[in-house]
């Protein structure tokens, strides 16, 4: 027994260990082994959404489809390079454009004004946002670094003012209660809703991270990883840049788009301005550093963190200042622990556990052997030196009048 | 070999992993005994009528969502610590209500409606709450509200959680048909706008109104509140857009159609920016505005500041502006009995420095107690929603005196009467004439 521990972070432990045991331990031949741990913990987490309560599978959703913005962000940011603090603005043009295709009454004038099935409104989210991708991709190519973070984090702070403005489409700061999508009929009584909004948002991530995999290893991931390391020479090999900058806001867009759609069908069922914030477009950001950049594993870990973290630096809150201040200062706490993981881990999550695997037993043994005598040595020489600046003091002081 | 050498790990882990699958397996029988239903069964002393969640022979819970830490760029988190330490004087002070004491949970949306959402499924579910109170935000709890009055989503509302006294003046809390469950608290926008409007025409009915106001919900409603009663002449009607930063055209296009009483449904930003550029205009209108500008910020942004000299300038500028008010000040309040008594709970029961919003916390926690005491015989969540249903007549002591709180089976807007007032040049308000009642 585990004492203190939710049901669901032990399902979370167990699912970490079953992945780390079966990727890092020499039981498998090594080509099945990231394939097996992959499985082995997408079946733990299919297994939790039965056991958790409505309120856990509802944050593992949710967690499902900042994972699938992470993935996204990865491409662009970890394997391409280009920073985007703005990415919430794609989730948010993805949200829309599935709330307003399946909603009859809020469509465009040009369209049939019959509701859209969610699944057709879902990749059509992820187009209008790769289509959004393109026209800031482009214009983007001039800017690298912080100013091409400054210019995607304008485009975060100017789109709800927008969406408000041409309130006739978008329902102004109300914003829009799209249809959900009913469980389908050939799982009608084996999930619930709760559980069928999972298993939607679980699927789609499964099956975008398979496409980011893809991508990343052929030859438009080759492509991208050589321009971040160096432009020039990727220039020199006759890999177009520009192209490829572009294509990777594009791809980008396209996953914050469809993770939108699922914010709108799955997530809450209601759209406004409001629903994605400039904290939570940076959070995203946040979720692909501490998760581990140029890592899709890294950017599920991401979604894990920064919808889990919160929720645990106000339980460490309460438990050391009380309910009351604990929940006023969970920030302090939370950026606390994010500056410790980051000092800790500066390749992230992702990069810790590769890092932590090359380490062999006998370097551990090693290093606990050597510490009493590194101990010992480090008084001996802070001695030596503290008597010999005394000294030496002593000496100038005599030397000074 | 490398097999060998790694062995040993590999079986401490997977010992780890035997042990949290058998602590994730072991969990389940003691769940059912921690669910708070199964442990009222049969309670004596108590009256006829099932129990429902969150009610133990010793305590009711309620829960909130708020922006506790402010990372949403909110003030209002201060208004939860508020509400805690005027129930921990009821349960202290007070026995409690119902014979038992009331605890109050609150969870940090961040203004997020996605977390709004989640965070009252977490309350409903795994705290199982007998009520949601004073949720706070038009645009988070927009988030919140559907799901609150049909947790299952199967489109009946038979399951809803009560929803109650929702701290914004959005005008859509009120719609029972769409939202059962919940109820409003504060004045809403169109409120405000009829009653100032019924104001307007008692006292300046020749008066050729102009209006300015907010291109958004919140301007809209005071607009819609002000057409449906005034029976005077609109001469002109504005509006800008949230992010302007400049609202000169729109003065002067009101100062050209010739109003002499102008109406300013705008927030405080754009309230003192329209009086400064009327008066350097030397556009003197008689000026009416939202209850959400209240005096002392309005003149503070005038003067620039909150020293005595920048108030004064402000209060200069400001001077003859009618407003209204429902609530007491923290400041030229402060001698009445309600709020020494209110300062005393905040002091005592470990509450927040006492500002304007502690007041409104007060009187929100006092309306939610009259709530769970009229519900004794049948505390569980009808009960609980028939109760505030129920509450006739009712004022919370920090209130503006005369204002009565009634609501209905079909009026779930709590507070629907404000008191004009008059802002003087020494920064006082003057009430004018009676406390203004829409209540149907």
């Amino acid at each position: 027994m585990l004492p203190g521990l939710e049901k669901f972070y032990e399902f979370l432990v167990l699912a970490a260990l079953v992945g780390v045991l079966i990727r890092y331990t020499p039981v498998l031949p090594a080509r099945w082994r990231v394939p097996v741990a992959v499985i082995a913990v997408l079946a733990v987490i299919c297994y939790m959404p039965f056991t958790v309560g409505t309120f856990r599978t509802s944050q593992l959703t949710t967690i499902t489809i900042w994972s699938i913005v992470a993935i996204g962000l990865n491409v662009l940011t970890g394997y391409n390079g280009q920073i985007s603090l703005g990415h919430g603005a794609f989730v948010l043009i993805g949200a829309y454009t599935a709330a307003i295709l399946t909603d009859s009454e809020s469509q465009l004038g040009f369209f049939d004004g019959a509701q859209w099935p969610f699944w057709t409104a879902m990749i059509m989210s992820g187009l209008v946002a790769a289509v959004a991708g393109v026209a800031v991709g482009v214009p983007s190519l001039r800017l690298t670094g912080p100013y091409l973070a400054v210019a995607t984090l304008s485009l975060m702070i100017a789109l709800p003012s927008v969406l408000e403005k041409y309130d006739s489409v978008t329902g102004g700061a109300q914003g829009l209660h799209p249809r959900q999508p009913p469980v389908p009929g050939f799982l009608d009584g084996i999930l619930e809703r709760p559980e069928w909004f999972f298993f939607l948002a679980f699927v789609t991530a499964v099956i975008m991270a398979a496409i980011a995999w893809y991508v990343v290893r052929s030859r438009w991931g080759r492509a991208f990883v050589a321009i971040r390391d160096t432009e020039v020479a990727a220039l020199a090999v006759g890999i177009s840049v520009a192209r490829y900058k572009v294509l990777a806001f594009t791809i980008s867009a396209f996953f914050a788009g469809v993770a939108g759609s699922l914010v709108a069908l799955a997530s809450t069922g209601f759209v406004s301005p409001q629903t994605i914030g400039i904290v939570l477009s940076i959070n995203y950001f946040t979720a692909i550093v501490i998760g581990g950049l140029g890592s899709i594993m890294g950017s599920i870990i991401g979604g894990f963190v920064v919808v889990l973290l919160p929720d645990l630096a106000t339980d460490i809150g309460t438990a050391l200042f009380g309910e009351q201040r604990g929940a006023r200062l969970w920030p302090t706490i939370y950026g606390s622990i994010l500056i410790l993981v980051i000092i800790a881990m500066p390749y992230g999550v992702a990069g810790f556990l590769h890092r932590a695997a090359a380490v062999k037993p006998a370097d551990i043994a090693g290093a606990i052997s050597r510490t009493p005598r590194n101990a010992l040595a480090y008084l001996a020489d802070t001695r030596e030196r503290l008597t010999w600046r005394w000294t030496e003091r002593d000496g100038k002081r005599g030397d000074a009048p | 070999m490398i097999v060998s050498r790694r062995y040993w790990l590999w079986l401490v882990a997977l010992a780890a992993v035997l042990l949290v699958t058998a602590a994730a397996c072991g969990d389940d029988d003691d769940e059912e005994e921690e669910s708070p239903a199964a442990t009222t069964a049969g309670v004596s002393g108590t009256p006829s009528g099932e129990v429902g969640p969150g009610v133990t022979d010793t305590e009711i819970l309620i829960g909130q969502t708020n922006d506790l830490a402010g990372t949403g760029g909110t003030p209002y988190g201060v208004i939860t610590p508020a509400m805690e330490a005027y129930f921990n004087k009821v349960n202290e002070e007070d026995g409690g209500v119902c014979d038992r004491d009331i605890k109050f949970i609150a969870e940090d949306d961040q203004y997020q409606p996605a977390l709004a959402l989640e965070k009252a499924k977490k309350l409903v579910e795994q705290d199982e709450v007998l009520a949601f109170v004073g949720a706070l935000g038009t645009a988070a709890h927009l988030g919140a509200v559907d799901y609150l009055n049909d947790p299952n989503g199967d489109g009946n509302h038979d399951d809803g959680v009560p929803d109650l006294f929702v701290s914004t003046g959005f005008s859509g809390w009120g719609a029972v048909d769409k939202w059962p469950w919940t109820i409003g608290y504060i004045p809403d926008y169109v409120s405000d706008a009829k009653i100032q409007g019924t104001y307007i025409n008692d006292n300046f009915a020749d008066a050729k109104i102009g209006i300015l106001y907010q291109n958004d919900a919140f301007g809209k409603d005071y607009l819609t509140g002000l057409k449906d009663t005034l029976t005077g002449t609109i001469v002109s009607e504005q509006s800008y857009e949230a992010s302007a930063t400049d609202i000169s055209s729109q003065i002067l296009t009101i100062k050209d159609a010739g109003a002499d009483l102008v109406f300013l449904g705008t927030t405080p930003g754009f309230a003192a920016k329209a009086i400064v550029t009327a008066h350097t205009q030397d556009y003197k209108p008689q000026f009416f505005q939202s209850y959400v500008n209240s005096h002392t910020t309005l003149a503070s942004l005038i003067g620039g500041g909150t020293t005595a000299e920048q108030l004064g300038k402000g209060f200069t500028e400001l001077d003859g502006t009618i407003a209204t008010n429902y609530i007491l000040s923290a400041v030229e309040d402060a001698d009445d009995p309600a709020m020494v008594e209110h300062k005393r709970i905040m002091e005592t029961f470990g509450g927040p420095t006492v500002s304007t919003l502690t007041v409104y916390g007060q009187s929100l926690a006092e309306t939610v107690v009259e709530a769970l005491s009229k519900a004794c015989d049948n505390l569980n969540r009808e009960g609980v929603l028939a109760a505030a249903e129920s509450i006739k007549g009712f004022s919370p002591s920090v209130i503006w005196p005369g204002i009565k709180i009634n609501l209905g089976p079909n009026d779930h807007y709590a507070i629907q009467a404000l008191q004009p007032v008059q802002i003087q040049a020494d920064g006082t308000l003057k009430e004018l004439g009676k406390v203004i009642s829409i209540e149907d």
